[in-house]
């Protein structure tokens, strides 16, 4: 007989979370078990049962959710077609002069890939066969090299399209237009940030960036004529949301079905490129589907446990700042251990209700638990972008953790900047209202 | 053995297949729905709940191939430092674990699409049945189960340390 | 299970003690929330002495609307208060409370709907109790055209709110769009919809006063409600227990009915302070509009009959207690 409070049901039922995940079991159907299985403990099992059959199907069959493959396939689309290329070597006409330039210039084809792929593993497969390869012929150490093209793919879910920030106004009935067009500032912000995190760590260690390119005027005019289609996805996708000229659903189709003109018309888009675009999408959603559906039935079973309404009560104690620092240890510390998609579902269930009460924006609320997850991206052992780095560039995990550590800094500068200043990503969608 | 593996790959591309076929023609719809209501003031039907039916079939078709790849991972902190032997029991027992789950929501989906047959719940524009929609998703879990059959397999392999029969990461 | 409850100390519970969890999709700050649904909660614990105990989750907390009647009948959750339209086609003839100009109030409509519980029960809510069936207040015609006119509603976007409004919206020539009412908001703001049939009282509680421009003064029907219960719950309830429920039910059509007419007066009271222009039709048009509307009955009835649903029977009672009410 279960003699547990629904409280500490919930505080078990988390516990139990963390040592599945660290058996190895994988994090979205870990969220899926114990939210079930805590569910039946909390309200009854015929109840956990009954919804084993209806939630799959419910939670996915939602039209809001449905702009994820779109915002993934933009992303997988355009990678094939090779602009990560033509990117890197446009922006490194402008910054490879510079000491450090190349991971600069990574810094920024990361943010510009960012403007037309939602997903941050596709922006890291996109830039980092291309970046890597090109700093390590330069002599940069392995560290700097990988930990750039981590740090900088994580741009991929702050600047829109961002399915992540898709999750997050789902789950908070958060406006998913305001969401997206909010995240450009602050992503720009962070993008700045690291590249002065790059600019610092090679004026304290020179040797992590030996040398610097130069690019032949006729080349760098050849890459910025190619490069057009970024600008003109972003302008007519995000500016269309912005405008009102569709819905942010319907600008992932028409983000999507630009980048699949474009990569017509420029003849870079081969049937194979298409086909391994829709098989990577496909992928790519099937994983945050199962994700999403764990995580939804996690969240009925913390909501169920009452434990927010247990947490509103100390931290609405606390002063709002100090409440806001409070939530950030929080993410910082479980980013170590917990996969960045799990710790937006579980503390958006947690937190949201609670930031709400203290009277902030939701919409800024969500740019900074992107960008709070964005941290748990990149830190040991947990940080799915590092290795993916690690898995694409054949560099050391070890190595590309380490790699990425600066850039925590430039994250948390960018989370901090974003407390003291929450204009930054409230001013663009305070003007979507009339 | 090798057969087993050929027609499980089989199956999980196939059904990602579908999957990928879905999204290009979702987009299309809602390019064409948006154009049409901006251009001609007139919508596609419906684009509503073809746009969230159409994702059930994208995501549940698509969810065994990201399990194939070695995609849905936990913490292998603890694991990396087991024995070979240990690993192998582990991923045994994980897939145990999933095969059990999925097999339940697998049968819990199936009586709630014969509970929605008998309800006559349509979708509101098109009056399209959900059931359907709910056996496409319950195939998803189907194939999804398949999947994990593939892990155990592995497990089975790498126990008995031959590894070369299993060309999977 | 049951861990959530807590049983009043020092009690010796005769029957076996019970809970049950009760999901809807209003706020926790909703008036029926908070006025309604807690309040009859506390009272069925208190007055069956602690022998049902039910837990309210308001927001969705466990699980999306459209599912909350099948989440019921399959036991996920005991207890559902939810909009009718989320299940469309499940209940074919409680859309009889949706007919356009049948009550003048949410009152009125609810009194009524109470009146036909026990025949609608009977007819299509076999797999679960139909504690109660109601509706929330009166809906007018949002829109954010200059219409003066039927003729002005032609080749306009418009939300419909269910199947028998798509009819309407086909033969006034206006292009129908599907969308929940959490995306109004948006929809109306970017101009992706014109307009929608929608309750004063979304004035506040969805903040649509932010995007309305005009409402059309016509009140045209009532959105019909329904709370059900698993019938294998219900069973679980002594009988006793259960008349102390039904007797709380009882007061649910006239509590309700006159909270969403206060908050329908509220709601346009509030439109006017935040200037949207109350359109009034002229007679004439009215007449015309009426004259769309009316038919749209005959065929319902029409509908119900020919797939052998009590249509005909339903409307005649239905008429008949409009009378009474
Ligand atoms: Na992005
Ligand atoms: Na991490």
């Amino acid at each position: 007989m279960w003699e547990l409070s629904s409280e500490m049901t919930g505080v078990v039922g988390i516990i139990t979370l963390f040592v599945l995940v660290f058996l190895k079991v994988p994090i979205g159907f870990s969220l899926f078990l114990v939210g079930t299985v805590g569910y039946g403990l909390v309200v009854s099992p015929q109840a956990a049962l009954a919804k084993l059959g209806t939630d799959p199907f419910n939670n996915v069959n939602n039209y809001t959710l449905s702009v994820i493959p779109m915002f993934t396939f933009m992303g997988m689309l355009l990678g094939n077609t090779g602009l990560g290329r033509d990117l890197f070597v446009a922006f490194n006409a402008i910054l490879g002069r510079f000491r450090g330039g190349l991971a600069m210039a990574t810094v920024a084809t990361c943010a510009a890939f960012a403007s037309v792929s939602g997903s941050v593993i596709a922006t890291t497969a996109t830039i980092a066969p291309v970046a890597v390869p090109e700093m390590r012929r330069s002599n940069y150490q392995d560290s700097l090299a990988a930990g750039v093209v981590a740090a900088g793919s994580t741009l991929g879910i702050l600047i829109p399209p961002s399915s992540n920030l898709v999750i997050y106004g789902m789950l908070t009935e958060e406006s998913i237009g305001q969401l997206l067009i909010a995240g450009i500032f602050p992503g720009l912000m962070t993008a700045l940030f690291m590249i002065i995190t790059v600019f610092i760590m090679v004026r304290v260690k020179p040797e992590l960036a030996p040398n610097t390119v130069r690019v032949d005027r006729a080349e760098r005019n050849e890459a910025f004529k190619k490069v057009w289609p970024i600008p003109f996805i972003f302008i007519v996708s995000m500016g269309g949301i912005l405008i009102g000229l569709f819905t942010a659903t319907e600008g992932g189709a028409f983000g999507a079905f630009l980048a699949f003109v474009v990569s017509l018309a420029t003849r870079r888009c081969t049937l194979k490129g298409l086909k391994d675009s829709l098989y990577g999408t496909a992928r790519i959603t099937g994983m945050l589907m199962i994700f999403i559906i764990g995580g939804i039935t996690f969240g009925n079973f913390i909501s169920v446990s009452r434990i927010p309404s247990f947490l509103q009560v100390y931290l609405l104690e606390l002063p709002p700042v100090l409440l806001m620092l409070t939530i950030f240890a929080i993410f910082f510390v479980s980013g170590f251990f917990m996969d960045a998609m799990a710790a937006l579902i579980i503390f958006t269930s947690l937190f949201y209700p609670i930031v709400i009460a203290a009277g902030f924006s939701g919409i800024w609320y969500g740019i900074i638990t992107i960008l709070m997850i964005l941290i748990g991206f990149l830190t040991p052992p947990v940080g799915v972008v590092a290795i993916v780095t690690s898995g694409l560039t054949k560099i050391k995990l070890e190595t590309v953790f380490k790699g990425t550590i600066p850039f925590w800094f430039a994250l948390m500068a960018a989370a901090l900047v974003l407390i003291v200043f929450p204009g930054i990503a409230t001013f663009l969608p305070s003007l979507m209202i009339k | 053995m090798k057969a087993a593996e050929k027609g499980i790959r089989k199956l999980i591309n196939f059904s990602a297949g579908i999957s990928g076929i879905c999204i290009f023609l979702i987009m299309l719809m809602t390019v064409w729905d948006i154009a049409g209501r901006r251009l001609f003031n007139s919508s596609v039907a419906g684009v509503y709940e073809l746009s969230s039916l159409g994702l059930v079939v994208i995501s549940f078709l698509a969810m065994g191939l990201p399990q194939i790849e070695g995609e849905n991972v936990g913490v292998t902190m603890i694991y990396d430092r087991l024995k070979p032997k240990v690993k192998a029991v582990f991923d045994f027992f994980i897939s145990i674990l999933c095969i059990a789950l999925f097999s339940v929501v697998f049968r819990q989906t199936l009586t709630f699409a014969g509970r929605m047959a008998s309800s006559n719940q349509i979708t509101p524009v098109l009056h399209l049945p959900l059931t359907p929609f709910i056996y496409t998703a319950a195939f998803g879990i189907f194939v999804l189960i398949v999947a994990f059959f593939w892990d155990l397999i592995k497990a089975v392999y790498d126990f008995k340390g031959d590894n070369t029969n299993v060309g999977i990461k | 299970g049951g861990g959530g409850g807590e049983t009043p100390e020092g009690e010796e519970p005769v029957a076996d003690p019970v809970t049950f969890s009760l999901s809807h999709f209003m706020s926790n700050q909703h008036p029926l929330h908070t006025n309604v649904l807690v309040p009859f909660a506390d009272a069925v614990n208190e007055q069956t002495e602690g022998r049902v105990t039910i837990n309210v989750y308001p927001s969705n907390e466990l699980g999306p609307p459209p599912t909350t009647v099948d989440s019921v009948v399959s036991g996920a959750f005991e207890m559902g208060f939810v909009l009718a339209a989320y299940t469309p086609g499940r209940f074919p003839l409680t859309s009889i409370l949706e007919f356009p100009f049948m009550f003048e109030t949410a009152l009125q409509g609810n009194l009524v709907a109470a009146d036909m519980r026990d025949d609608l029960q009977k007819y299509e809510y076999s797999d679960m109790k139909l504690l109660w069936v109601g509706g929330t207040d009166i809906a007018k015609i949002f829109i954010n055209k200059e219409v003066s006119d039927v003729a002005g509603l032609a080749g306009l976007k418009l939300r419909s709110p269910g199947l028998l409004y798509n009819e309407l919206y086909a033969k006034l020539g206006a292009t129908e769009l599907s969308l929940p009412v959490s995306d109004l908001y948006d929809a109306l703001d970017r101009g992706i919809v014109d307009g929608s049939l929608m309750s004063p009282s979304a004035l506040v509680s969805f903040k649509l006063s932010e995007v309305t421009d005009n409402i059309i003064d016509l009140d045209v029907y009532m959105n019909p409600l329904i709370f059900v219960m698993n019938n294998d719950a219900w069973a679980k309830v002594s009988a006793d227990d259960q008349q102390v429920m039904e007797d709380l039910l009882a007061e649910f059509p006239a509590v309700i009915g006159a909270q969403y007419d206060a908050e329908f007066e509220h709601g346009v009271a509030f439109g006017k302070e935040q200037g949207i222009n109350f359109i009034t039709f002229s007679a004439e048009e009215e007449a015309k509009f009426h004259a769309i509307t009316d038919p749209l009955k005959e065929k319902w009835i029409a509908d119900m009959d020919a797939k052998g649903l009590a249509g005909t029977e339903m409307y005649e009672k239905a008429l008949q207690y409009i009378e009474a009410h």
